[in-house]
């Protein structure tokens, strides 16, 4: 008979990070059943209810909940002491010297304490306009890592930087690299001529990997948010980094890299970039258009360099081309990774389902289920409303990954990988295990699972590339730095179904 | 209310950002970020973020996204700061204010005998007896409950009142002049400490001592600021910050200051010697002397910011002993209260907690002017009165910052290196980080006739500034 | 160690003009230096003379080490088009060493000369007499010649080549960077801009 606890504490907020790090340093604890240490946010009440834990009415997103099962009182108390731990050693506020100042407490206060340049603004979806439109008035740009920004707040926003002549990179941004300083995830790669422009943080991340590979550097790569490039928003942000990297001493050529635009909006593009006197060129996916891998190499060769073969690490004992009866599932974290794969399998299988889908009728329903060809984007909006990005907590993926392994239909795994700042510090040997497991179910079954992993990296990243790919390779997994290349391993094993 | 753009070469896009040497980055949110910052040896200021007030987020995307407010919160606060406030008169209430006999102003918002609290009450009687209106409390009592007279509040005559501020129309006032603005505002005058009125006593020393003010000390105060005034408040309240007061529940330095500017006036008044005697004895009796001309320079600071539309400054703060009540610039008359809370702090002799009446009078507009508990850092020895210790009084200033729209040009805290004070209340800023106004306060006992029982610190309570968030959401044009 | 300050440590490198600063971020930032995220005043325990070790990205103190996990991007001044007139540059150089102190005024001149002339496109000297003046300064003519300045600095040439009419803010931060180095580069680029500007070649009358 287990006993269980829940508390509730007023209005002391932490980020879904630290908590989500709190709950696992407490649910390790010796004689913890299960833990979780959440802020009451309607999703997470939901989860806490899935786990039997009681939330007390009353309790609301600014309420922290713990709730620890344990098998006897000791277990509680070591659980709730190990949380208390957790938590005042991850809180912000520093102790602080006699008489010195109390931490800023909002994005424009922190701007003017630290003389900034940049506000970095994650805070929950529903706060982030207010922070930003705080930093703006500071008179610093902001790269809007927070998600959930409604398309008129986006407007907004970003008219109101045009006005204090600063750039809004975001909503939903999650790389730039600004005077070599990476922000959110991005990969350490070297200096040099090449600026981007990047409505979509994964495919900016997969290009300068690419770049960096083929021993190309980038000058700065300016986020502006994955919506930038619609009708709606009419590339605001995209023209106001397009004129900055043009007057920028140390940019020769730009690429702007987006997930499929509105077609108005970049035929417009295109007629302001030619204007510019600097050479634009496109990473813009959509049917028909080039993947990334390709619009990389022709920006290679328009620099006047090589294509290098891009680094892979194939596996031995796969099934043969063409071999294998069920279909692609693809579990991506990044949203733009997901696309590219999707534009590709599309030309290759046809129609994809995906929660990103190419055509409104692909659309998954609510349960992400379906026994044909599917992509699943889970940074996608829809699947972090009160949770980190799976880059950061890679838990829905990872159990997805279990589920693909043991259905029948499934008859490879495309996944990908992102190294790099901001990203998990060992992401290789988590998804080895994962990769590990899922072989063996499936080989349980009388079947053998193709696993390919595109690997977004490089050398310098604090993961490290090379070493990411042997990791996976040694548990079964093929591994490409190509998205593209990827891909067409992925679709090797399928039979044709055209 | 500083623009911290760096210094960036002519003309450069995006006021120089790509062409930082090494961009400085401030950070809210995922402390992950932060890190990762530090890590590549990045200058970080990272804010320690929370969520706002919660359901506040509609109405602050709406109020913060008003094209007007940032000039409206300009245009307030510097009419805040260039007020000015000089000494030019002493009246009586019914000369001063036009008050009609049988009307009674009191501190806070507005409130009926029902709901008054005990030292409202008890001052309401007191009041009534001054004015020879009942022949004893109880049937002061008996017409005040029955509604023969009418209340109102201080703030709706441009004037204060300390605790219960209950002013009637014989009682003298002391008569304050924005010269800038062109404003006058009024205040009753000290009488001392102890079982006075202001803190809801009525027994006969109290009435006496009433009259004995009305036909001794406010003639020769009269006479004193009219014969060698007019004497500028805001200069000493310049001065006391530097001293070691915070000009609301501190006012040593100020009121010696003010004793020395009157004295002059009042010993050559045209009254005995034994009265000049006692009224000079008197004044420089009372260290909160200075508090009733303190406070009508605070509120001729606030009037001249009030009424700017789409401003979001707060600019009156008051209690009435059961209600806290704050008014905003932009939002016209209106007044968004709660339920006061009450003080938490030290006790006079015997009394504890159990004998506090909840928060009580409009001193809270020093705080709404930028002194106060917002300048306790000037007045560390104010702990040993209020309670908390100097880290906490230093903290207490700092924190004001991030509701405040700006740092007082006058009003410096000489340990902060000269800092101006943080003045300028934004209701935004309040309902986004969570961080109240403090208030240094005076506590008056709870039942009626008690008097003051001690001094401490309190806070509004939280539900005004949502409030005054919601009306200002409603006040903005359609665009 | 050629020199330690609470915001600064100037090490002395083999080659006479390499010279290394370590700069907190509230000091002058120089355009070689390594700079701390963090502000100063700091105690670098060690003091001119000491030997202290350099290499692998890691400068070694004795009680603590400074890695180096970033490079950063010290501001250039922008190369003119090149112009014919060509500026007499023995004066300057003759003066080279000439004045107090770790940076010499005579060579803080040129600096601003060199940096100002850069941006104007005239040429510049072939070779500067490094081996007359001290490390440090040596190492600056060196980033100067190449366009690299602290960025007030950069900022001011800039604005003064491109023709702006009030040049007081960008001259007063130069003038902030104290002693007598902000006049010095200041007088050096006014040199470099008035040969450009004056309108009759010199022995003509007007």
């Amino acid at each position: 008979m287990s006993i269980t606890h829940v508390d509730v504490r007023r209005g002391a907020y932490h980020d879904s990070v630290t908590l989500l790090q709190v709950s696992r340093t407490v649910a390790d604890v010796d004689g913890v059943e299960a833990a979780q240490v959440a802020m009451a946010t309607e999703l997470n009440v939901e989860v806490l209810s899935g786990m039997g834990f009681d939330v007390p009415e009353g309790a609301g997103a600014n309420d922290l909940v713990v709730a620890v099962r344990a098998a006897d009182e000791d277990g509680v108390a070591a659980g709730i002491a190990a949380a208390e731990a957790a938590l005042s050693a991850k809180s912000t506020t520093p102790s602080g010297g006699f008489g010195d100042p109390p931490p800023p407490r909002t994005t424009a206060a922190a701007v003017r304490a630290g003389g900034a340049d940049i506000a970095l603004i994650s805070v929950p979806g529903r706060y982030a306009a207010t922070e930003a439109l705080d930093a703006i008035g500071a008179g610093a740009s902001v790269m809007l890592f927070s998600d959930n920004v409604s398309v008129e707040d986006e407007v907004m926003l970003k008219d109101a930087a045009a006005a204090a002549d600063v750039l809004v990179m975001g909503p939903d941004c999650g790389t730039a690299v600004v005077g070599g300083v990476a922000l959110g995830f991005a990969n350490v790669v070297g200096a040099g001529p090449v600026g981007m422009v990047a409505a979509s943080g994964t495919g900016a991340q997969q290009i300068m990997c690419l770049l960096d590979a083929a021993g190309v550097g980038i000058s700065h790569c300016l986020g502006v948010g994955g919506r930038d490039l619609k009708t709606a928003v009419g590339a605001r942000s995209t023209r106001q980094a397009l004129a900055a990297l043009a007057a920028d001493e140390g940019t020769t050529s730009i690429v702007v890299v987006s997930k499929p635009p509105d077609e108005e909006v970049l035929a417009d593009l295109e007629t302001y970039a030619a204007g510019l006197g600097v050479p634009v060129r496109w990473a813009t996916l959509g049917s028909g258009r080039p993947d990334l891998t390709s619009a990389v190499e022709a920006v290679l060769r328009a620099e006047g360099r090589d294509v290098p073969e891009w680094p892979s690490w194939v596996a031995e004992g796969d099934p043969e081309a063409g071999s294998v009866a069920g279909s692609l599932r693809g579990l991506f974290c990044g949203g733009t990774l997901a696309d590219d794969a999707m534009l590709l399998a599309a030309d290759a299988l046809g129609d994809i389902r995906s929660n990103i889908p190419l055509r409104d009728d692909l659309a998954l329903g609510s349960d992400m289920r379906d026994d044909g060809h599917l992509v699943i984007d889970f940074g996608d909006d829809g699947l972090t409303q009160g949770r980190a990005h799976p880059m950061i907590d890679p838990t829905l993926r990872m159990e997805r990954i279990a589920a693909e392994a043991a259905d029948p239909t499934c008859g490879v795994l495309l996944l990908d990988l992102v190294l790099g700042f901001g990203a998990h510090q060992d992401p290789a040997g988590e998804l080895a295990d994962a990769i590990r497991a899922a072989k063996e179910s499936a080989r349980a079954q009388g079947r053998e699972l193709p696993v390919v992993v595109s690997v977004t990296g490089t050398e310098s990243d604090p993961q490290g590339l090379t070493r990411t790919g042997e990791t996976l390779a040694a548990a079964g997994a093929s591994v490409f730095l190509s998205n593209r290349d990827a891909t067409r391993h992925a679709l090797s094993f399928l039979g044709s179904t055209r | 209310m500083t623009s911290p753009t760096t210094a960036t070469s002519t003309g450069s896009p995006l006021r120089g950002l790509l062409s930082v040497e090494s961009p400085a980055v401030a950070t809210a949110g995922v402390g992950l970020f932060a890190d990762a910052l530090r890590g590549q040896a990045v200058t970080v200021a990272e804010a320690d973020w929370q969520p706002p007030m919660p359901g506040t987020e509609a109405d602050l995307a709406r109020v913060m996204a008003d094209a007007r407010r940032a000039e409206a919160n300009a245009t307030a606060y510097a009419r805040l700061i260039a007020s000015t406030a000089e000494l030019c008169d002493v009246k009586q209430a019914k000369d001063a204010l036009g008050l009609e006999r049988g009307t009674f102003l009191h501190a806070g918002p507005p409130i009926d005998w029902e709901r008054a609290s005990g030292p409202l009450r008890g001052a309401f009687i007191g009041a009534v007896l001054f004015e020879g209106l009942a022949d004893n409390a109880e049937e002061a009592e008996k017409k005040l409950a029955a509604g023969e007279f009418t209340f109102e509040p201080c703030h709706h005559r441009d004037a204060v009142g300390p605790m219960a501020g209950v002013v009637s129309p014989s009682m003298w006032m002391y008569g304050l002049r924005d010269e800038v603005h062109d404003a006058w505002s009024w205040c009753s005058l000290n009488e001392g400490l102890g079982k006075v009125l202001r803190y809801g006593a009525y027994g006969p020393e109290v009435v006496d001592r009433l009259h004995w003010m009305t036909d001794v000390l406010g003639p020769i105060l009269q006479q004193s600021v009219r014969a060698t005034g007019p004497f500028d408040i805001k200069s000493i309240l310049a001065q006391m910050l530097q001293m070691g007061d915070e000009g609301h529940n501190r006012n040593r330095a100020g009121s010696l200051m003010l004793l020395r500017e009157l004295l002059p006036g009042m010993i050559t008044a045209d009254a005995s010697s034994n009265d000049i005697a006692e009224a000079v004895r008197f004044s420089g009796a009372n260290e909160h002397f200075f508090l009733n001309l303190g406070m009508p320079a605070c509120k001729l600071a606030t009037m001249a910011a009030h009424g700017v539309p789409g401003s979001s400054l707060v600019t009156t703060m008051a209690r009435n002993g059961t209600d806290f009540g704050i008014r905003v610039s932009g939002t016209g008359d209106e007044w968004f209260t709660g339920p006061a809370n009450t003080p938490q702090g030290l006790f006079l002799g015997d009394y504890g907690p159990d004998d506090a009446n909840p928060d009580i009078g409009d001193s809270a507009i020093t705080e709404t002017a930028g002194i106060g508990g917002f300048a306790m850092a000037a007045a560390p020895a104010i702990v040993k009165f209020v309670g908390g210790d100097v880290p906490f009084a230093l903290r207490a200033t700092q924190t004001m910052y991030e509701i405040t729209l700006g740092e007082h040009p006058m009003f410096q805290v000489p340990i902060l290196d000269f800092r101006g004070t943080p003045t300028g209340i934004d209701v935004v800023s309040v309902v986004r980080t969570g961080i109240l106004p403090q208030i240094n306060t005076g506590m008056a006992g709870r039942v009626a006739g008690t008097g003051q029982v001690g001094a401490g610190l309190v806070n509004p309570p939280t539900e005004c500034f949502p409030a005054a968030l919601a009306a200002l959401g409603r006040a903005v044009p359609l665009a | 160690m050629l020199a330690a300050f609470p915001t600064a440590l100037y090490l002395g490198l083999p080659d006479h003009a390499s010279v290394l600063p370590v700069v907190t971020s509230d000091a002058l930032i120089l355009p070689t230096a390594i700079r701390l995220p963090t502000p100063g005043p700091r105690d670098w325990g060690v003091r001119a003379g000491d030997v202290v070790t350099v290499g692998g990205y890691v400068v070694s103190l004795p009680s603590h080490g400074i890695r180096v996990v970033r490079s950063w991007r010290p501001r250039q001044v922008t190369s003119g088009a090149a112009r014919a007139d060509g500026f007499d540059w023995a004066p300057l150089l003759a003066e080279v060493g000439r004045g107090e102190g770790l940076t010499p005024r005579a060579d803080d001149v040129l600096c601003g000369a060199l940096l100002a002339a850069r941006a104007l496109g005239l040429a510049l000297p072939e070779a500067l007499p490094l081996e007359r003046t001290t490390s440090l300064s040596a190492s600056l003519l060196v980033a100067a010649r190449a366009g690299y300045a602290v960025s007030c600095v950069v900022d001011h040439v800039t604005d003064a080549v491109a023709g702006v009419a009030d040049l007081t803010p960008t001259r007063e931060r130069v003038l902030a960077i104290g002693h007598t180095s902000g006049e010095a580069l200041l007088a050096g680029v006014d040199l470099a801009l008035n040969h450009v500007n004056s309108p009759l070649p010199e022995g003509i009358p007007s």
